[in-house]
């Protein structure tokens, strides 16, 4: 449990955090704006969440001159199934502190327009949000702890482009005036449970027999 | 004999290479070079000590553990630098020595900072601002800041200029004074290597054509020059890399065929020449 930690610490190191927190911070300031003069922000805030998401989930494995990290990680004194549980557990920790900070601005943006200011609206978004990341996460990390990112550039832009077609496809459907939230938020938890689950047992798999 | 590395009949098989079968050992408080012409299979020879890769046959030991799962949980021991092991981007030198302590249980901080100076590398600038030469630096500087019992170093020189070239020599050399320490590295600045490396091991296209003492790979043969009347059958037969040009010729021959050289000029090879004359693939056979 020491290793994971220290790896999650390891992984939240190399990303570079300073311009991720400015970036999120910026984006904060435009969309809490844009709530001022426009009535529905929180699409806004998914396609944002999409661009912040996949440039910060790869963080840890973005290197230098093209080549990734892993085989700096090789040398480490951890092994290799500590180092997969430690990227998820960066995933997961980078996850709820994005989707917090998108709970916490939904909910500011709710205080500017009051009329359109619901508990159920602010956790819809927040579970879209968790929603999308975590599947981010459990589609991009396989295939990039299988081949590296600089043999994976489709695992990233790829997973992006596709999450991004279907969010576009959720937005025209616009199901959250429709649906009872809390059992959604809970199938939907579950649904992702699954996922997320298959998706690190493969990435164990892949990764402690991979050549680096 | 206290050995840092054992490797018995070690081999990988890829489709288009093969290495192997490779035997050799490096007692602790030796220096090991690891040399060869390009694709003759150094880097995966360390990859595999480095476990990167899994063997197709064969085993290793390494500083006492036998099993990968007990090599990865010693790392703590080997001090390792590849050329394709890098940085995250936005490290600064401050960053390696903060990460690298919680990750070393004998990381040596001041270590570190005392090969950052030496080498010159500004302690503020981000890793991948600096030039690939003074990142290989860093990987070294890192590589050596743990009191590693074993270092595997591939191309160390690469990139250096001959004084630091001389300064890295001299570090490797008083690593390994207390007796207990081993470096296996690989170059490609055979010269410098033969100053230096107690113990070659020589690869040519996957194979293991040598391994034992420098002094014995280089005692082993002979150059030996002469006009091109004086080139007999005998040594076209028996010398190696036979080279020819409109007055004369050159060639390697075994020591212990010295008798055939008897009234020409003969001279041991340096290990650039041996290098040159075994040829890429070993088959420049006159």
């Amino acid at each position: 449990m020491r290793d994971i930690a220290t790896m999650m610490r390891l992984d939240w190191t190399t990303t570079k955090l300073h311009s991720i927190w400015w970036i999120v911070g910026l984006a904060d300031l435009a969309l809490v704006l844009l709530g001022v003069f426009v009535a529905n922000t929180r699409f806004l805030m998914l396609g944002a969440a999409a661009g912040m998401a996949s440039s910060a989930l790869m963080m840890p494995f973005v290197g230098s001159q093209q080549h990734g990290l892993e085989g700096m990680l090789a040398l480490l004194p951890l092994r290799r199934r500590i180092v997969v549980w430690g990227h998820y557990g960066f995933a997961l920790s980078l996850v709820a502190a994005l989707v917090l900070n998108f709970a916490v601005v939904d909910g500011v943006t709710g205080l500017i327009r009051p009329a359109e200011a619901n508990l159920s609206r602010t956790l819809g978004v927040a579970a879209g949000v968790f929603f999308f990341f975590v599947l981010t996460t459990a589609i991009e990390y396989p295939m990039l702890l299988k081949w590296g990112f600089e043999r994976a550039p489709f695992a990233v832009y790829g997973t992006l482009f596709g999450l991004c077609a279907v969010l576009g496809l959720v937005a025209y459907l616009d199901p959250f005036e429709q649906v009872v939230v809390w059992p959604t938020v809970a199938a939907g938890l579950a649904g992702l449970l699954v996922v997320l689950g298959g998706s690190l047992m493969i990435s164990l798999h892949v990764y402690e027999t991979r050549e680096i | 004999m206290n050995e840092r590395l054992n490797v018995t009949n070690l081999a990988k098989t890829y489709p288009e290479f093969a290495l192997g079968p490779l035997t050799f050992d490096l007692p602790a408080g030796y220096i090991m070079g690891l040399i060869g012409p390009n694709g003759a299979g150094k880097t995966t020879t360390l990859r595999l000590l480095l476990d990167m890769a899994q063997p197709s046959s064969g085993e290793f030991t390494l500083n006492g553990a036998k099993t990968a799962d007990a090599r990865q949980q010693a790392r703590d021991d080997l001090g390792a630098m590849l050329d394709s092991t890098t940085l995250p981007d936005a490290w600064t030198m401050k960053d390696v020595d903060s990460n690298m302590k919680r990750l070393f249980p004998h990381w040596d901080s001041q270590q570190f900072m005392k090969l950052v100076a030496q080498f010159d590398i500004n302690p503020k600038t981000m890793y991948r601002r600096l030039s690939k030469g003074t990142q290989n630096k860093v990987n070294l500087a890192v590589a050596l800041s743990h009191h590693a019992k074993l270092l595997i170093l591939d191309e160390p020189m690469a990139g250096l200029d001959p004084i630091a070239r001389d300064e890295l020599r001299q570090l490797l050399q008083s690593y390994i004074q207390d007796g207990e320490a081993s470096v296996l590295l690989s170059s490609h600045l055979t010269d410098d290597l033969a100053q230096f490396a107690d113990y070659l091991l020589y690869l040519i296209h996957g194979e293991q054509r040598f391994f034992g003492e420098t002094d014995t790979l280089l005692s082993r043969y002979l150059l030996v020059q002469g006009g091109s009347s004086e080139l007999t059958a005998a040594l076209k037969n028996r010398g190696l890399g036979l080279r020819q040009t409109s007055v004369g010729f050159s060639l390697l021959l075994p020591t212990a065929d010295q008798a055939l050289a008897t009234g020409l000029v003969t001279s041991t090879p340096d290990l650039d020449t041996l290098m040159i004359y075994l040829g890429k693939r070993g088959e420049d056979h006159a």
